[in-house]
């Protein structure tokens, strides 16, 4: 979807409508300023470079996942990680946003792309651990039937 | 099992991480929190834990993956309504039009929309003239905050557990 925004973006008819709907879906989650973005087709992708780098990092850590853990592993990395990773996120978007330095491309995709690629270490164990709960719930029930 | 008497108040965490959510969507200053992509949400369900589990210390209650989804779930619902609402009224309360106003930003900066989408902007804007607000673009907003606020914000949520559950053992 982030590349189909600017692709049909060139195209009248319903092709662009589809393009608005696309821009507009993710502008809930990302400021989409037009100069912190990539281009594609002579139009942004339909979020900034840092936003891009989050979820190409996380769809490469969601495929990889699998290769380094079991699929019903539910523990989650130390939260050390986390912070440590979110802490460069932030320390790259407020130390810029204050005028102390000055972030490029570079640093919002090293920045956006580690946070993207250690989000599913947390998340995935998280819905695997759901589903499991689910699970039992049911399982308790129909036994207690 | 826990003891039914340890089982906390989870409508308290959730209006909390609702209230965070939708104050970052909404205030001027504190938006800026969005800049880091959907921050502003992902801090709501994160939040939700944290109170949640500030609610538990000192009982044998531990947050189950099933809070961290109802958790992140719930105050991204009564985040998109608030946050949809909010906008509305701003829409019909205000004297400009939202649309010609972006329209005019548009011009200022030399961009321009395709025909089509210029067409969907005008047929928004008379709508605004019209009734005040308009109906598609409200309609159209709100499914689309009910899909990515919950969703962020179970995501905030799990980070959440991981970082304050292991502080509870």
């Amino acid at each position: 979807m982030i590349f189909l925004a600017p692709f049909l973006f060139r195209f009248d008819g319903g092709y662009s409508n589809i393009s608005y709907f696309i821009y507009n879906i993710f502008s809930s989650t990302c400021h989409q300023i037009d100069e912190r973005s990539f281009h594609l087709f002579g139009s942004k992708l339909a979020v900034c470079s840092r936003c891009f780098a989050v979820y190409s990092g996380f769809l490469l850590s969601v495929f990889v996942y699998p290769l380094f853990y079991k699929l019903n592993n539910e523990k989650m990395p130390p939260s050390w990680i986390l912070l440590i990773v979110v802490a460069f996120l932030i320390l790259d978007g407020g130390l810029d946003l204050l005028g102390i330095f000055k972030n490029t491309f570079f640093t919002r995709i090293i920045t956006g792309s580690l946070a993207g690629i250690i989000l599913p270490l947390y998340i995935i164990p998280g819905f695997t651990g759901f589903v499991r709960e689910i699970k039992d719930y049911f399982k308790n029930k129909k036994s207690s039937l | 099992m826990n003891n039914i008497n340890s089982v906390p108040n989870k409508l308290q965490p959730v209006l909390y991480g609702a209230l965070i959510m939708t104050a970052v969507s909404v205030l001027p200053v504190i938006s800026v929190v969005n800049l880091f992509c959907c921050a502003g949400i992902l801090l709501g369900g994160f939040s939700g834990i944290y109170f949640l589990n500030r609610q538990i210390s000192g009982s044998e209650y531990k947050i189950s993956n099933t809070d961290a989804v109802m958790t992140g779930a719930l105050s991204g619902v009564l985040s998109a309504v608030l946050v949809s609402g909010i906008g509305l009224l701003l829409m019909l309360f205000s004297k400009n039009n939202p649309f010609i106003e972006m329209n005019k930003l548009f011009q200022e900066f030399n961009l321009s929309f395709p025909q089509e989408v210029e067409k969907q902007m005008n047929s928004l804007s008379d709508e605004v003239s019209k009734y005040g607000f308009s109906p598609t673009f409200v309609i159209f907003d709100f499914v689309k905050n009910l899909v990515m606020y919950p969703l962020f914000g179970i995501l905030g949520a799990f980070l959440g557990k991981s970082v304050f559950t292991k502080k509870t053992g």
